[in-house]
């Protein structure tokens, strides 16, 4: 074999290698030495014959479908280890933690959003949205993932979900400023606060769904959650602090809800007996 | 799942299970047998070949051994033999095969 031959022949080996390595993990646990061996055996059969271009397409095509198919049910896989994780239940200071957390959360960042306003301008009030939404999403996410990651593993991710959920309402205000123009009917606001709740739980669903089963629910619950704050309009309230109660209390205890629901009225049972079958 | 669920067979699976249903053997050992039964029609690829092996294994279809006598260049030779249920599902799918090619015929020697 020739030098630039031998060169090729190193380099397409290299390549199988490197495609190997984008099996699963768990996938490589129990076959790679032998699949490797395998494809060398194959190979080196192919080149007493003369055929071995035609072998490593042969070889080369047939394990990009197998590494597609592979980690395909890998994800379903860990989808499925990572739903019985949570099969914890959480006890009544749970629910009741999650409320008082939340309602903090959102009264603390009303105080540091106003303590700013003070600080800065005093004047501008389109300078509360900016500073609100984002300290919300922020405090929220950091008290409720304290409290999650006992019965969610893997929950890190829920802080920077949260506070992504919070910039959505901040986005929309300015996109559809319309909907909340003073005077509008009751029916236009608590439209529109429905769906600024689901938008905020967006991306905390996104989370949610592979680690529990009907995480759809925490959308549904958080749109209907802000809705019911939509309300205040028909009340009227003479000062700003019940609207913030009502921001701080109504989610949390929906959200409470929905953690009850997702975490506690939905076991995985289904789940538990189809793996331990395995 | 019964065996009955896992039929038909595709023709990758059935010919891996007639491949096993004499003796066990090692991966390479399967693509040969399976080259050499199909006359050369069906060459498996080393992934194809264990995606199917993972899937049977998982399934319960086959079982997984240290191969007592190894090669001496070999590193971890597995052998791979068929279960009681892929027994089961391999005469399941022979039956069904048999009943099919049956029919074929009845319905060609009626028309002649």
């Amino acid at each position: 074999m020739d030098n630039s031959a031998w060169h090729i022949r190193s380099l397409v080996l290299h390549f199988i290698e490197s495609l190997l390595k984008l099996y699963p993990s768990r996938f490589r646990h129990e076959f790679y030495s032998e699949i490797q061996d395998v494809i060398l055996s194959r190979l080196s059969g192919a080149e007493q014959i003369g055929q071995w271009p035609c072998a490593v397409v042969h070889e080369i095509a047939g394990l990009v479908p197998s590494i597609i198919q592979e980690r395909w049910h890998d994800l379903g896989f860990r989808k499925e280890t990572m739903m019985i994780i949570t099969n914890e239940k959480p006890r009544w200071f749970f629910y009741i933690g999650w409320v008082a957390l939340n309602a903090i959360a959102v009264i603390m960042a009303w105080y540091i959003t106003f303590e700013i306003m003070d600080l800065v301008t005093g004047e501008d009030d389109s300078l509360i949205l900016i500073l609100l939404f984002p300290i919300i999403g922020l405090l929220t996410g950091i008290l409720q993932y304290i409290l999650l990651r006992r019965y969610l593993p893997h929950m890190g991710w829920w802080i920077a979900a949260t506070f992504l959920g919070w910039l959505m309402p901040f986005v929309w205000f300015f996109i559809f400023s319309r909907l909340f123009i003073p005077g509008s009917s009751t029916v236009r606001i608590v439209l529109g606060m429905m769906v600024l709740g689901t938008t905020v739980a967006l991306p905390q669903w996104w989370l949610l769904r592979k680690r529990v089963q009907h995480a759809w629910w925490w959308v549904l619950v958080f749109g209907l959650a802000w809705g019911m704050v939509g309300l205040y309009d028909l009340w009227n309230p003479p000062d700003l602090f019940p609207v913030v109660l009502g921001f701080a209390i109504v989610p949390a205890i929906a959200t409470s809800i929905a953690c009850w629901l997702l975490l506690d009225r939905f076991p995985n049972h289904e789940l538990s007996s189809r793996t331990s079958s395995r | 799942m019964e065996a009955q669920d896992y039929l038909p067979l595709t023709e990758t699976s059935f010919f891996i299970l007639l491949s096993l249903a004499t003796t066990p053997k090692h991966g390479y050992g399967i693509i040969k047998d399976v080259e050499l039964m199909s006359t050369g029609r069906v060459v498996l690829a080393a992934g194809t070949l264990y995606t199917a092996l993972r899937r049977m294994l998982e399934d319960g279809w086959i079982e997984r051994l240290e191969d007592e006598n190894p090669n001496q260049e070999s590193r971890e030779r597995k052998l791979y033999m068929l279960s009681d249920f892929g027994h089961q599902i391999f005469q399941l799918e022979t039956k069904r095969l048999q009943s099919m090619l049956h029919l074929t015929r009845t319905r060609l020697n009626e028309r002649q």
